[in-house]
């Protein structure tokens, strides 16, 4: 079984009558990337931030590392590294002595772990340039090259990849996955973009108005997000014994005593009927179905879907 | 704590303002030469220093000078949203909170000892003083005095700078605050900490009479009073929720 990093137990943050998180009970495997997907203003911030300290939580608890963070903070933040909303920077420094600002305040002892950190994410070492002159996706990037500094064990990047161009994001996103994949870094990411979500992402939590509705890993995920058969029958379990004899079919799932779903889309729906039909099982209605990841969102969410 | 304190000084990097603010030290020493004349007679070096270096400059001219530095520091983080970064490596909210006092009292030392260079310099260069050895001293431990004295006294206008993300208010109370210090100065001086303080420095310096004698030991009750309850509030102040 996969070590949680984080865990949250009923996790919630009210300010004053408005609830904004709910009863959140979240798990980030070790080594994998958990996507936390939300329209705005769903919690997916407010979970980070509880995380981080930056807000006090109003009930529940929340474990990092096996630990509870109340009263851990300083055994657990330093091996965490994180982006919450816009990264901040001294505008009257470079990009490097911003770094080394934060380098020195971590008491990193690497003495490369700026120029590395930078490197990484493409950005110069020892430029002249002020962080005021740089451009969105330049500060994200440092952003990002701040999180990364100190070699964490746990990052948490909210939205890392806001104001980054199309290359930008593509880059952003290898260097994440690598980040996990070859340094075995444990990553807890939000966003609103479906797409950048279901690119990144291992594990998935769908926040909706301060509820995580779903919480599953992208595998179990994608097998909703696809074609699949829906056939309303007379009788199922015979159904599905056709279907496995001979259609040599096994992957399909009854849904009630009339409904089969077969995901295996590549055979004939004619000569499905018609084998089912000559065995004497009456096919009331058969529909090919597709059912895509935001489709899916939409259904979770209520209807409202995620961008 | 060492590196927080090393990495305050850092942010100061193209700041020019702040550099500029130290041409305030200049103030009064040219004002007094303007004061005394430059075709007057030479006066007593002590008489010069009283009005170059001890009356206004620590009364007025360098607590507002720390209050716009105090405000400077704090509203840069708030501006910078660098807060959230800082709690997350993390920073020891009071740490930080001492780290920006010691920038202000770093400043508030070169503040005062540049006005005493520019206080001989000028008296002596208008011909309005002559150098002797006596009195220079006796400036330069005094404003070294008013130096480290006078921070602990600004504290309060750190802990509003603290506490708002904004530098209206306390721009507004550090220039208040300044004010009301001078004015208790002839009140009742173990009211207000800036009136602590010129209690304080007051109690030697010839020819200053003062209605009672100065009672050290409650001026710095007061001072260290007032700075604990400050204090206190700026830690809570820090612990907000950063929304």
């Amino acid at each position: 079984m996969c070590e949680i990093i984080i865990e949250t137990r009923q996790l919630t943050k009210a300010y004053g009558d408005q609830t904004a998180v709910n009863n959140v009970n979240l798990h980030a495997k070790k080594g994998r990337i958990y996507g936390l997907l939300g329209r705005n203003g769903a919690g997916k911030t407010t979970i980070m931030k509880m995380l981080l300290g930056l807000t006090s939580i109003t009930f529940g608890e929340a474990y990092i590392f096996g630990q509870n963070i109340k009263g851990n903070e300083k055994r657990i933040y330093p091996r965490i590294g994180a982006i919450i909303e816009t990264p901040g920077f001294y505008p009257n420094l470079t990009g490097t002595e911003n770094l080394e600002i934060f380098a020195k305040l971590r008491g990193t002892t690497k003495p490369d772990a700026v120029k590395k950190a930078l490197e990484i994410v493409g950005l110069p070492y020892k430029d002249k340039k002020v962080f005021g002159k740089y451009s969105l996706g330049m500060k994200q990037r440092l952003g990002i090259a701040n999180a990364i500094l100190h070699d964490p064990e746990l990052l948490i990047l909210d939205e890392p990849t806001n104001g980054l161009d199309p290359i930008g994001i593509a880059e952003v996103r290898n260097f994440i996955r690598n980040l996990c994949v070859e340094h075995g870094k444990t990553i807890l990411i939000s966003s609103h973009i479906l797409s950048e979500i279901s690119l990144l992402a291992d594990d998935i939590g769908i926040i909706h108005n301060g509820v995580l509705l779903e919480e599953c890993s992208m595998a179990e995920l994608q097998k909703k997000n696809s074609r699949y058969i829906r056939l309303q029958v007379s009788d199922t379990t015979k159904a599905a014994v056709i279907l496995e004899q001979k259609f040599r079919i096994k992957e399909y799932s009854i849904q009630d005593n009339q409904t089969i779903l077969v995901y295996d889309t590549g055979h004939d729906m004619a000569e499905i009927n018609r084998t089912l039909m000559l065995e004497d099982v009456s096919v009331i209605s058969s529909q090919l179905c597709n059912n895509t990841l935001e489709d899916y969102f939409k259904k979770v969410t209520g209807g409202e879907g995620i961008a | 704590m060492l590196n927080l304190i090393m990495t305050e000084f850092v942010k100061f990097r193209r700041r020019r303002f702040i550099w500029l603010m130290l041409l305030a030290a200049f103030l009064m020493p040219f004002a007094a030469v303007f004061y005394f004349g430059p075709e007057s007679r030479e006066i007593e070096a002590m008489a010069f220093y009283k009005f170059a270096a001890f009356s206004y400059t620590s009364w007025i001219v360098l607590p507002i000078v720390l209050g716009l530095l105090c405000t400077m520091l704090m509203y840069d983080e708030y501006q910078n949203n660098m807060f959230k970064q800082l709690w997350i490596i993390p920073v020891n909210k009071m740490s930080f909170f001492i780290s920006k006092f010691i920038v202000v009292f770093a400043y508030s030392l070169c503040f005062m000892a540049l006005t005493a260079f520019i206080s001989v310099l000028t008296g002596i260069a208008a011909g309005i003083i002559s150098f002797t050895a006596d009195s220079f001293y006796f400036l330069l431990i005094k404003c070294l005095e008013i130096g480290v004295l006078t921070p602990f006294a600004m504290i309060p206008v750190l802990t509003v700078a603290a506490s708002q993300k904004g530098y209206i208010l306390p721009v507004c109370f550090a220039i208040v605050y300044t004010f009301t210090g001078f004015i208790f100065l002839m009140v009742n001086m173990y009211l207000h900490p800036l009136s602590d303080t010129a209690a304080v420095l007051l109690r030697n310096i010839d020819g200053v009479i003062l209605n009672k004698p100065v009672n050290i030991r409650l001026a710095f009750l007061s001072i260290g009073l007032w700075d604990s309850v400050f204090a206190l509030s700026a830690k809570a102040a820090l612990n907000k929720d950063s929304r």
